[in-house]
């Protein structure tokens, strides 16, 4: 999440080959330095038998990013297999894969060369091994389709495996140039899009394995309370209930919460015990500490925002006398992924096996290893399909409390949440107060700009003691300005927080962007400029700098900038008077900009109707995915803006199910129309990178028709 | 205890009459587990299946409630019916957990009109959640099904 580490193609070339049914290709360390060799496994992402069907590894988790289908086709591309004809292997966690934290949209920035190059190499053995075979050269041959074809000959590759297997690896096989490409930068149906539409595809929620039985959690309302005593007369009365029993804090990051867990036979007496089993919780140091509404706490340390965490020029010796400021606030989120938490466990003797929706199966299974102190060897982290993880779904948590309670029952375990779980019991996206000021120049141009910044850091949860965002949060916007200014400052404060603060969706880049497109826009506003316009005139000169999180190049932001102008006919709708906004952000190494329509009278009544978006992520993979990834962006992004709101008081989460954490519906569902950038820059990020360019563009668009200026969200609530 | 009789799929099925919701039975019990769990208090529409012919909640449809009646679920449609190639037509799913609660209400609209208007299936649809956005394919999956059914 916070760091890619760069591949270099040697390292995971280290080929191995050799097995008796045929060719097995497979790469060892990958990105990580400390790969157990031991694990090592000759078989990884691809198998070619000598008969049957090939079989790819996909290692990441399919949430809703089409990852799946974007890991085969990049196999597939320079395998010239069709996707249609090959067997998914879903991977355990391991690191014998490389990285496989679904998290920070870098699926594809991880993988796009790296498999392309296996693929290659795989593919250019099988030819060799042909065309030793048929007495020919590699180059005389051509393959498709999985089949090698030469002089009116056609074979399957699994006929040349053995003889394949035995060849050196090619170091640099030969990569496919775009206008060879059969599937990559097409849109590509998703491989398992019937599975999904028709329910045959298993979920965490789905698993079942023998003789298991069934948890629902009663957790403390507050992170770190205690039971005091527990009545759990009711509860056995419910038929299927086989017990209660103590779950014992894990501390963070894990944040397993004391917990009293009702064990039935199925998964509705787990969830009628628990409403009816009586808990009185001692609420703890984060209740004492935090009385009151949170937001009254964070609002005042806006005024202790004095930490310098990035300087550009020198803001004190630069100020003009034109000067405009303003607060922005944005509330606690919460994921609420359509599928709540699930995991099922079975902790053995010596051995542990887990079905669990996690993004991060790595984690997951460092964090049973050494909470049970076994070698990571025997823990097996199998992932299933995610109902959605926005972020969520990278915690270890829920997959502990299924390990932990299968140690105490001695028996495999699945242990449910309900929607009210899942909300009351998250890591939430951080509230955060913001500042920005700036002086600008007699052409309406800022000399100076300052931003404050504060919000609970996600590092809280690793390090309990860190109270200032780190560079990388900072990094998500505040510090990576696209701005040609000269003279920037950016200053945090330290603030703690009573509940978990974890990754969500695009991350610090919510509230970043929301206030700096905010202000952008109010600039113009003050200048009487166009805020299109007004976004060229101060990105001015087309810069390439370095930021927290990588190279940005402003050529592209204004790239997109402009295509969207156009795309959304944006001068003709400003003269004919349609309520228009507009915003534009560069994250995760791609580059968004969006104009959206509103229809309505006031922020109150408002709707949707029409949303532009460009975006220029670099090489892509599936067209139809990156699509899809801005069409779900933008409905994340404005139920964030209408209705996300998250209260803590005394420690305490007040919401619970949608109807008091309502997210878009389907009524509201504007048109949303996507243009994808053709190329040649590396990939870039899909996933999260929309969120933070719907939601200022929406609140601009809402400040510019209804003339009360939106600060703050969620607007309608 | 008292008994229950329904179908399910056109399978007769026999349980007791208890204050049990019908998403768990089907999940749990009979072992159809295309129906999901989102809320379990009707506000997501993710468990989805029609009953008579009506889309419910199965969530908030208890078994003491069903006496007679005709369960259908997601597993009652054909792998070719008009709903899937639609759903494949304009490759809806994300993550897919709401897909087949989706379906199901589509299902339940469609029976009854089959050119239903945008307006009418974002009235009909609108208890549906889909967190990870798929509305707008949803809409035109729906109207491409009538159309082709
Ligand atoms: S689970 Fe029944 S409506 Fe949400
Ligand atoms: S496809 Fe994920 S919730 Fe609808």
């Amino acid at each position: 999440m916070i760091d890619i580490t760069s591949v270099s193609r040697r390292d995971f070339l280290k080929w191995t080959a050799l097995s008796t049914s045929g060719l097995i290709l497979g790469s060892v360390g990958c990105t990580s330095k400390n790969s157990n060799i031991t694990e090592f496994s000759p078989n990884l992402f691809i198998t070619i038998p000598s008969s049957g069907k090939i079989k790819l590894v996909n290692h990441r988790s399919e949430m809703g990013n089409g990852v799946r289908t974007s890991i085969i086709m990049l196999l597939c591309e320079e395998l010239n297999v069709s996707p249609n004809d090959i067997e998914i292997v879903q991977a355990t966690g391991n690191s014998k894969y490389g990285d496989q934290n679904t998290d920070g949209s870098k699926s594809i920035r991880l993988n796009y060369e790296r498999l392309r190059v296996m693929a290659a190499a795989a593919r250019e053995m099988i030819e060799t091994a042909a065309a030793t075979q048929w007495g020919t050269k590699r180059s005389q041959l051509k393959s498709e389709n999985g089949f090698v074809i030469y002089n009116g000959k056609k074979a399957p590759y699994g006929e040349f495996s053995l003889e394949a297997s035995k060849l050196e690896v090619p170091k640099a096989p030969t990569l496919k140039n775009r206008s060879e490409f059969k599937l990559l930068e097409k849109k590509i149906p998703l491989i398992d899009g019937h599975d999904l539409a028709a329910g045959k595809a298993v979920f965490g929620m789905d698993v079942e394995v023998e003789n298991m039985v069934y948890a629902c959690l009663v957790r403390c309302p507050s992170v770190g309370g205690k039971v005091i005593s527990h009545d759990d007369t009711q509860t056995l009365k419910v038929a299927g209930v086989i017990k209660t029993i103590q779950l014992s804090q894990i501390p963070n990051p894990v944040g397993v919460q004391n917990a009293i867990a009702v064990i039935a036979n199925n998964t509705w007496a787990a969830f009628d015990g628990a409403e009816k089993l009586k808990v009185e919780w001692d609420l703890g140091d984060n209740s004492k500490n935090f009385k009151g509404p949170y937001e009254d706490y964070l609002k005042d340390k806006l005024k202790e925002a004095d930490k310098k965490v990035h300087s550009v020029g020198d803001v004190d010796k630069n100020r003009t006398k034109k000067s405009v400021k303003q607060i922005y606030h944005s509330p606690f989120l919460v994921h609420a992924p359509m599928e709540p938490l699930v995991a099922t466990a079975h902790v053995e003797k010596k051995r542990v096996k887990l079905w669990t929706p996690s993004q991060d199966p790595q984690r997951v299974r460092k964090s049973v290893a050494s909470f049970l102190k076994l070698p990571l060897n025997k823990i097996e982290v199998n992932v299933t399909f995610l109902g959605g993880g926005f972020g969520r779904k990278s915690q270890a948590d829920f997959s502990l409390e299924a390990v932990a309670l299968s140690q105490l029952l001695e028996g495999p375990v699945k242990v449910v949440w309900r929607r009210e779980d899942e909300i009351q019991h998250g890591f939430y996206h951080a509230q955060a107060f913001q500042e920005i000021e700036a002086t600008l120049d007699s052409k309406g141009v800022p000399v100076t700009w300052e931003h404050k910044t504060v919000y609970p850091t996600i590092m809280s949860l690793f390090i309990p003691s860190s109270q200032t965002p780190a560079k990388w949060e900072t990094g998500m916007g505040a510090t990576s300005l696209p701005y040609n200014i000269p003279n920037i400052s950016v200053k945090t404060a330290k603030v703690k927080s009573p509940v978990r603060i974890g990754w969500l969706r695009a991350v610090c880049n919510i509230q970043h962007s929301f206030a700096i497109n905010c202000f952008v826009d109010k600039l113009a506003r003050s200048q009487g400029i166009d805020p299109v316009d007004y976004r060229k005139l101060i990105l001015g000169r087309p810069v390439k700098r370095k930021t927290e999180r990588g190279p940005q190049d402003t050529a592209r932001l204004i790239s997109v900038i402009n295509q969207c102008k156009n795309m959304s006919g944006w001068k003709d709708k400003v003269i004919h008077k349609k309520k228009m906004g507009f915003s534009a952000h560069n994250s995760f190494r791609s580059y968004i900009a969006m104009a959206v329509e509103i229809e309505g009278s006031s922020a109150e009544d408002v709707t949707v109707k029409q949303v532009d978006v460009v975006i220029d992520c670099g090489k892509f993979v599936n067209k139809d995915t990156i699509i899809a990834q801005m069409e779900g962006s933008v409905v994340f992004g404005i139920g964030a803006l209408f209705y996300g709101k998250i209260d803590v008081v005394d420690g305490v989460i007040q919401q619970s199910n949608f109807h008091d954490y309502p997210v878009l519906r389907h009524e509201e569902m504007p048109i949303v129309n996507v243009q994808v950038v053709i190329s040649d820059e590396e990939p870039g990020g899909v996933g999260e990178p929309g969120v933070p360019v719907i939601m200022p563009a929406l609140a601009n668009a809402i400040t510019s028709a209804f003339g009360n200026e939106i600060s703050s969200f969620p607007v309608k609530a | 205890m008292e008994k229950v009789n329904f179908q399910i799929n056109a399978k007769q099925y026999s349980t007791a009459k208890e204050e049990k919701p019908l998403l768990w039975y089907l999940r749990d019990d009979a072992k159809l587990k295309g129906t999901k769990f989102g809320c379990g208090k009707g506000l997501c529409g993710a468990c989805t299946v029609k009953v008579n012919g009506e889309a419910v909640r199965s969530c908030q449809t208890m078994l003491s409630e069903l006496s007679g009646a005709k369960v259908e679920t997601i597993e009652s449609l054909g792998d070719n019916h008009p709903l899937f190639v639609a759903w494949k037509k304009y490759n809806v799913p994300q993550c897919g957990y709401c897909q087949p609660g989706q379906i199901m209400s589509a299902s339940a609209l469609l029976d009854k009109n089959k050119r239903p208007t945008s307006e009418q299936v974002s009235e009909h649809m609108s208890g549906n959640i889909c967190r990870c956005g798929t509305y707008q394919r949803i809409s035109n999956a729906i109207q491409n099904a009538g159309v082709n059914s």
